[in-house]
């Protein structure tokens, strides 16, 4: 990814085969309806969130997707193969479960040793690169059972990583885990995305996501509410709030700007909306103006809150519904 | 066949890093050694008594090792007929439960190929467990001073050496085919229970209420393939081989039923994992 190129921009569409796709996917549990006709499209290269409250119908999208589950009705393709012959896509998909998949009366060494003979290889070389990326180098030697719980997602991932596969499906990787768990199964993740292979992950913990996403689809309900990029639920580029001690400078140098420019005081702040004129810019006519900065930063809505007005929009008009 | 052939390497490499696997094998050859001191110590003891009470020396002169062996094989063979259960009871509904069933369909096999590269397993355990129990039997009869010649009594040769040889070599084929199909039933039982402890406990009673049963059923028995497996109501070759090891000339299963084992077994293990197959392509996992 370049450096001009936005989080949003990533995902190879020339290829034509997405790395996941569902159309039209319903799930019912005997009377229960755990997905209502899902479509969800993952280009290659993205870094694909499904997220969504917990039994809003994540898991079991996944794994009809990945054909643990037989879907009721609707299809699912991974890599171009559908989901009851995953296995044709050998060594292509790695997946990881919330609950992790290990043998666990034995060594993180052979357990790694399994996976690989399940891709038939016998591991070797890319079992010691999969441990390193994942920070359990050094500890072949110890038993799954023993492990913490963030080691044991490691130890899921590393088994997933192995030979570098295009589509690496995680499923709930948060879920459990301390703060300090967390920040590091996400800078893996970062580091995984960074890569250029293609993330699906599902999860529940949005304020989080937030910073290894490109791509994300809202899911309540067993409906998938909205698919976009990451940009379009964080809030509106070239939005910046403002401090400043002189309002009525900055209102004159925000007016000299550049381009179409909102703004309007909120919250003892200035809001400004600039899409053509650069941060550099704005600041810059601020200064110039004698304005007295005292805090300049891009105004972002942030996932969790957009997820909430999803959830609300959705509630009134579920609500909306039941009056008429 | 490749996703079938990965899962079996792959289970392979698990189950030789499985201490549980070892210490299993270490039991299969432990306790035909123990049966054989255990038989050797009571063969003493009736001596010192005859002797005592001023009675001869009956039974075998020479190639009295044979039953001890065949004894000691058929003690291990039992215990391996309930290992296999176990393990094959635990092999799809245990990794079900864990997850670990769900590594090999989304890397490289289908259903039908995970569940047919555990039940190529059984075979290979089969054998190993065959080849311990009676190495264990083996090497304790040898260790005692036990004589492996001709079976001879009163100066006569009732067999000799090579005919006990492929009478058991017989027996023996007969009761590792019937393991083979005992492994396949576990994992059909397997693949239709909610978990590995239902699992193993819906293998392990049925070939036991089979045991209770199976003598009241006359030759109608032999048409089901546990009656030639040695289980721990043993009515296998193996049993009739300990008899034959003792010099009975009219010990040994006659040949139909010894045809219809080697007929019955491999059909109930291929008709086993094919219904397993079955039972497993449209269940989550």
């Amino acid at each position: 990814m370049d450096g001009a190129e936005t989080k949003g921009d990533r995902g190879d569409t020339r290829s034509g085969t997405p790395a996941l796709e569902v159309a039209g996917l319903v799930k019912r549990y005997g009377r229960t309806l755990a997905v209502k006709g899902a479509d969800l499209r993952v280009e290659r290269g993205q870094v694909f969130g499904l997220l969504g409250p917990n039994g809003s119908g994540k898991t079991t999208t996944l794994s009809c997707a990945l054909g643990l589950l037989h879907p009721t009705d609707g299809t699912c393709t991974v890599l171009g193969e559908p989901a009851t012959a995953l296995h044709r896509t050998l060594g292509r998909v790695g997946c990881v479960f919330d609950v992790p998949a290990l043998l666990r009366g034995h060594t993180i060494a052979q357990n790694l040793a399994y996976q690989g003979r399940l891709r038939g290889h016998s591991g070797g070389r890319q079992m010691a690169d999969a441990l390193e990326r994942v920070g359990l180098g050094g500890f072949e030697r110890r038993r799954a059972g023993g492990l913490s719980l963030g080691q044991e997602k490691r130890l899921a991932i590393a088994g997933a990583i192995m030979g570098r596969p295009e589509l690496i499906v995680l499923d709930e990787p948060l879920s459990g885990l301390d703060p300090m768990g967390v920040r590091g199964m996400l800078e893996l993740l970062e580091e995984l995305a960074s890569d250029g292979q293609t993330l699906v992950v599902s999860s529940h913990r949005l304020h989080e996501m937030e910073s290894v996403l490109t791509h994300a689809a809202v899911i309540l309900d067993g409906e998938v509410v909205r698919q976009a990029p990451l940009e379009e639920y964080l809030g509106r580029p070239g939005s910046y709030t403002i401090r400043v001690r002189d309002a009525e400078a900055a209102r004159r140098a925000v007016g000299a700007v550049r381009g179409e420019v909102e703004a309007e005081a909120h919250d003892g702040a200035l809001r400004v909306h600039a899409p053509e004129a650069s941060a550099d810019a704005l600041a810059a006519a601020l200064v110039e103006e004698g304005a007295g900065l005292l805090h300049f930063a891009e105004a972002r809505v942030g996932l969790q809150a957009s997820f909430e007005a999803l959830v609300d929009e959705r509630r009134a008009a579920r609500a909306a519904g039941g009056a008429a | 066949m490749t996703g079938s052939l990965r899962v079996l390497r792959a289970e392979l490499v698990r189950i030789c890093a499985s201490r549980a696997a070892w210490l299993g094998l270490a039991l299969v050859a432990l306790i035909p050694a123990l049966r054989v001191w255990a038989a050797i110590v009571a063969q003493r003891a009736k001596e010192i008594e005859r002797m005592a009470s001023g009675g001869g020396a009956p039974g075998l002169s020479e190639g009295n090792g044979w039953a001890l062996l065949v004894d000691g094989w058929r003690a291990g063979l039992m215990l391996a007929t309930a290992l296999l259960l176990v393990q094959s009871a635990r092999a799809l509904a245990g990794d079900r439960e864990t997850g670990v069933f769900r590594l090999a369909v989304t890397r490289s096999a289908s259903r039908s190929g995970a569940v047919v590269g555990r039940a190529l397993m059984g075979p290979v355990i089969t054998l190993a467990m065959v080849l311990f129990a009676g190495g264990g039997a083996l090497l304790a009869a040898t260790a005692l001073g036990a004589d492996f010649g001709d079976l001879v009594e009163d100066d006569y040769t009732i067999f000799s050496a090579f005919e006990v040889r492929e009478e058991l070599r017989r027996a023996l084929v007969g009761a590792f085919l019937a393991m083979i199909a005992v492994h396949g039933f576990g994992l059909l039982v397997s693949s239709t229970s909610r978990g590995p402890v239902l699992a193993l406990a819906g293998s392990l009673a049925t070939i036991l209420l089979w045991d209770v049963f199976k003598e009241d059923l006359g030759d109608v028995r032999w048409f089901v393939f546990a009656s030639h497996a040695p289980t721990f109501a043993d009515g296998s070759g193996m049993r009739e081989m300990a008899s034959f090891a003792r010099g009975m000339s009219d010990a040994g299963h006659p040949e139909a039923v010894h045809n219809m084992g080697l007929a019955l077994s491999p059909a109930a293990w291929v008709l086993s994992v094919i219904l397993a197959c079955l039972a497993v392509r449209r269940r989550p996992i």
